[in-house]
């Protein structure tokens, strides 16, 4: 069977498959056939089976260099080496909704198998009929503006001109997509969850409570994906950057944005039963967003809006934000009445005042990405010239912010709930205090100057300081198991989040710059370290030549590339960083040698601290995963309580709750006293 | 209570000596802060500049021709000891909207307007919402002092220690 | 608070913003004949340089005529395309000598340059020294891009992408019109 057929077979089984299931899962909702919802999950299974085939016959395309489809013949080269012809798949537009599709197949797969023995509860039969829609929806960009099997004539001996050379030269490539999009297609389930909450009026926490460990997996996912993606901008970019606030990155930070408030006002709802709304309209918007950021960088319509009208898939894709949106609002409308919260916030400095601030800190961040990306478009569609927007907007709008947000995370981990008193405060953030301290006087002391960034420093060892703080406590009081649960593990990501602050304040505060023109056996200084070029080699490689440039660095050899692409004539350059605990070095060619010019133009980058960067997320991930196991103490009854009931308030003090929800940060002591 | 008391005091000095620290030390780090010279101001100035043949990209971080050559010349002029705003000037007497910083004039003003105001209007909305609710917030009734002494006389009997005995730190 | 008042509102929001957007959607209608510039209606920037034939070219000398300045590049396709009409212009005016052409050449080499110039025809100055930094005095984005230098030495019109003789001319005649001969 011809790549091309197998393909439009799964994409045809898995649209059939979707809207049988989405249809019938509903039907039997609503008329009361449990045989009917039952049946849903045979369905979830046919669209993985669906997706899966059509994945398999990209695949093999691929890898057999079938140029008879065209998007194999478009992207894909007998030059290219195995990994990234795998990585093709989602080098370009329709090969990424294809990811889309698999990923989003897998999820609905597992959350039929998670939920087997629940299928006859309505709120999750609901979740089942919202996750059939969407896939219906993508599985309809594949049959249309996006597909990816398309027939092609090509001339025998023919050869594709290979991925973008940028996407074809370093091994996060294929990593980062698959990452970023299991985070941004993740916050699919929770949603679903939330309109299965909505539709069926069950509006208590037992939904949130069981989709946790979903939201939970997707956030972290999106995490570790944006990071990745920073770390493959700064090996292959060769301007040592790593974020430069490009609407491809804005479009999977805003999610990042929306999601993280979740996480942070979910306890408020789940304690204190209050922001129900907020909450959904929270979760709400996080899959919005997600949608928004595809129709962002897939249409083209950041180039300029009028690019937009040239394809189909944006004007879809902009449909299918509406209905999300307009599906969102008005279920939220309808549910009103159930929706009051039934808590209050007593005092603003108390726990969930914290997170009321924190809500919106990172309400107000998510806006000035949302408006930074689409002003210029507005400017633009009212025929207003144009307007650009970049860097120095994002960074003067998120510096405050993001101080802002360190602040919290200082004093908020260990304010109680209602009420703190100011001599508890007194005592529990005395010492994170002086760990601030210590960090701002030994950044002194190191050389580091500049108001600024002494005051991120400082806030930054602060914010370390209270969550090393409550990790301290909660290991004396339940030893190493202490270190697990929500509590725990989010003091892990905040100890993470902490360390990628401190490395971006460091490196982007401090480092060193040159360029230099050279050549054969010249000798530069860049911040105290010499620099000696010594030579080229020149190899010929499928894909192109490749010049290599051999520069010794206090007495380390460092080889920087250049690879002149033969099909594109694009010349890429591969940067040679070697990374270091306290600072990198980074190597670049701005210009190989040439026949007219034997001169080699040099560009080098010290930036202290930014490996750890890297670091930090990995913690990041890693505490989202000690976040997700059970928490002390309640592991032993049973996992998580569930209740369904309509309105259920757990407002009300639960007081088996105080050592185990906050193992720390609650003091049973201090509400009394 | 004695030693409560001088547990506080000694927190209270702990404090102050925290702040004399941290003052001193930002006073120090807020002089002798060199300015950006050579490559470094080069990179920092061409990261204002939009690299006009790219998307959504910087002078800074494009290897595109137009990129390269913009930085040669940012380059140049910053050898030649041009100021930051001649430098900027000079590409925006060239290029359309080739400046990365809207202006804060016409229409670029509600992009720094508007997030002031949205945020300001936050805080405000949550800073009603709970003076109100704090207002509206219950006095102990008689059926809570009641519970209350219920629960005293229980535990005056039992010797049964109230849950949670305060913050291990 | 009322839960379907706010909802109501954000509503209204959204409709306005996609209003906005399915605006934005729409065609931008006729591409304009002249592209904009902050350099149009200014005195051209100075362009005096080597040339191929390995003497000096200054637009200063051209004071008193029209001068259609070409960047374009050996290696471009759409400047290829263009070039005939750039002779034709060129050839239309040899005579009067009230118009003509300088190209500029971008990254190029000496002799591409003069086989493409025997190949196609056109006989004007081509600048080959330091054009990178004359391409960012005249704004340059993409090539090719003509700049229409009037005789006072200010810069009448920029037209990005290929030219047409007759779409120069037209220009021409309008300005002069307009301006009450000149």
């Amino acid at each position: 069977m011809s790549n091309v057929a197998l393909g439009r077979l799964g994409v045809t089984i898995g649209l059939v498959a979707a809207v049988m299931g989405a249809v019938g899962t509903a039907i039997g909702l609503l008329r009361n056939r449990p045989a009917m919802v039952q049946s849903s999950r045979t369905y979830a299974w046919a669209v993985l089976a669906g997706a899966a085939t059509a994945v398999v016959a990209m695949e093999r395309a691929l890898i057999t260099r079938d140029f008879t489809v065209e998007y194999v013949a478009e992207h894909g080269s007998s030059a290219t080496p195995p990994l990234f012809n795998v990585a093709t798949m989602w080098s370009a537009l329709e090969g990424s909704i294809l990811l889309w599709v698999i990923i989003l197949s897998g999820y609905l797969a597992s959350v039929a198998w998670r939920f087997r023995r629940r299928v006859d509860d309505h709120l999750v039969g609901w979740a089942m009929v919202t996750l059939f829609v969407i896939a219906t929806f993508f599985f309809l960009l594949l049959m249309g503006p996006t597909n990816p099997f398309v027939g092609a004539t090509v001339p025998p001996g023919f050869d594709g001109p290979g991925p973008n050379p940028l996407l074809q030269n370093h091994i996060l490539v294929a990593f980062h997509p698959p990452l970023l999009y299991l985070g941004y297609v993740g916050f699919s389930v929770p949603f679903a969850f939330a309109v299965g909450a909505l539709v069926t009026g069950r509006l208590g926490e037992g939904w949130l409570i069981e989709t946790r460990r979903w939201t939970l997996l997707a956030w972290g996912a999106l995490t570790g994906g944006i990071v990745l993606g920073a770390w493959w901008s700064y090996e292959v970019l060769g301007w040592g950057g790593y974020w430069g606030w490009d609407p491809v990155e804005i479009a999977s930070f805003m999610p990042w944005l929306t999601g993280t408030a979740f996480l942070h006002s979910v306890l408020v709802q789940e304690r204190r039963g209050m922001l129900r709304v907020w909450n959904l309209a929270l979760l709400c918007s996080t899959f919005a967003l997600t949608i928004f950021g595809t129709f962002l960088t897939r249409s083209g319509v950041v180039n300029s809006v009028h690019a937009f009208s040239e394809g189909t898939v944006g004007p879809v894709l902009l449909g299918g934000f509406g209905v999300v949106v307009a599906v969102s609002i008005g279920l939220i409308a309808w549910r009103g009445d159930q929706l009051r919260g039934e808590g209050r916030i007593d005092r603003a400095m108390s726990k969930e005042g914290a997170l009321l601030a924190n809500n919106i800190l990172f309400a107000a961040f998510t806006f000035v990405m949302l408006l930074g990306t689409t002003f210029p478009l507005i400017v633009e569609a009212l025929n207003r010239g144009t307007l650009s927007i970049g860097e120095p907007y994002f960074e003067r709008m998120s510096g405050p912010i993001g101080l802002g947000l360190l602040v919290l995370m200082a004093f908020a981990p260990v304010l109680p709930w209602r009420n703190a008193a100011p001599e508890l405060l007194s005592k529990r953030l005395l010492w994170p205090a002086w760990c601030g301290a210590a960090a701002l006087v030994l950044a002194v002391l190191l050389g580091a100057r500049g108001v600024m960034p002494l005051v991120g420093i400082g806030l930054a060892g602060f914010a370390g300081g209270t969550a090393i703080r409550h990790l301290v406590l909660a290991f004396r009081r339940h030893g190493v198991a202490g270190l697990f649960g929500r509590a725990s593990g989010g003091m892990v990501v905040h100890l993470g989040l902490v360390i990628v602050a401190l490395a971006f304040t460091v490196s982007s505060a401090y480092s060193s710059n040159g360029q230099f023109t050279m050549a054969e056996g010249d000798t530069v200084e860049l911040a105290g370290h010499t620099l000696t070029y010594e030579g080229v080699t020149q190899r010929d490689l499928p894909q192109g030549l490749e010049f290599t440039m051999a520069v010794r660095i206090d007495e380390q050899v460092y080889e920087p590339k250049v690879t002149r692409y033969a099909s594109s004539g694009q010349v890429i350059g591969t940067p040679s960083v070697k990374t270091g605990l306290a600072r990198d070095i980074y190597l670049a060619i701005s210009a190989p040698p040439t026949e007219s010019e034997p001169r080699i133009t040099l560009r080098a980058i010290i930036q202290p601290g930014i490996s750890w960067l890297w670091v930090g997320g990995l913690v990041m991930v890693i505490g989202t995963a000690m976040a997700a196991v059970p928490e002390a103490g309640r592991r032993k009854r049973g996992g998580i309580p569930t209740s369904n009931e309509p309105g259920t308030t757990p407002g009300a003090d639960r007081p088996e709750d105080e050592g185990a929800d906050d193992a720390v940060a609650t003091d049973a002591g201090t509400v009394v006293g | 209570m004695a030693e409560q008391r001088s547990a506080v005091s000694t927190r209270r000095v702990a404090w102050a000596l925290l702040a004399l620290v941290v003052v001193a030390a930002l006073i120090i780090g807020a002089f002798g802060r060199r300015s950006l010279e050579g490559e470094d101001r080069v990179q920092a100035l061409s990261a204002q500049i939009k690299c006009v043949t790219c998307v959504g990209e910087s002078v800074a971080g494009s290897q595109s021709d137009f990129a390269v050559n913009a930085r040669e010349d940012i380059r140049t002029r910053v050898e030649a000891g041009d100021s930051d705003a001649e430098i900027f000037a000079y590409f925006s007497s060239r290029y359309d909207d080739v400046l990365l910083n809207p202006s804060a004039s016409g229409a670029g003003a509600l992009l720094w307007v508007l997030p002031v105001v949205v945020f300001g209007a936050a805080v405000a909305g949550a800073v009603v919402t709970v003076r109100q609710r704090g207002e509206r917030g219950e006095r102990p009734t008689a059926d809570d002092r009641r519970l209350v002494a219920a629960a005293m006389a229980e535990w005056r009997q039992t010797g049964t220690a109230p849950e949670g005995s305060g913050d291990g730190g | 608070m009322n839960v379907r008042r706010t909802a109501l509102v954000v509503a209204g929001v959204m409709v306005l913003l996609f209003g906005v957007l399915i605006v934005a959607t729409r065609d931008s209608g006729d591409p304009t004949e002249t592209a904009s510039s902050p350099l149009v209606g200014k005195d051209a920037p100075a362009l005096a340089s080597e040339s191929l034939d390995g003497g000096t070219v200054d637009l200063r000398d051209y004071r008193g005529q029209w001068v259609l300045v070409n960047f374009f590049g050996t290696w471009c396709v759409p400047c290829q395309i263009e070039h005939p009409e750039l002779v034709r212009f060129s050839e239309q005016h040899a005579a009067a000598g009230d118009a003509s052409v300088i190209s500029v050449a971008f990254k190029d080499e000496p002799e591409d340059l003069r086989a493409f110039f025997d190949e196609q025809g056109g006989d004007w100055p081509v600048v080959i020294g330091d054009t990178a930094s004359i391409a960012l005095d005249y704004g340059v984005v993409k090539l090719p891009e003509s700049f229409l230098v009037a005789p006072n030495g200010v810069i009448a019109a920029k037209v990005a992408g290929g030219v047409e003789a007759a779409q120069i001319d037209r220009v021409i005649d309008e300005a002069s019109g307009g301006s009450g001969g000149g």
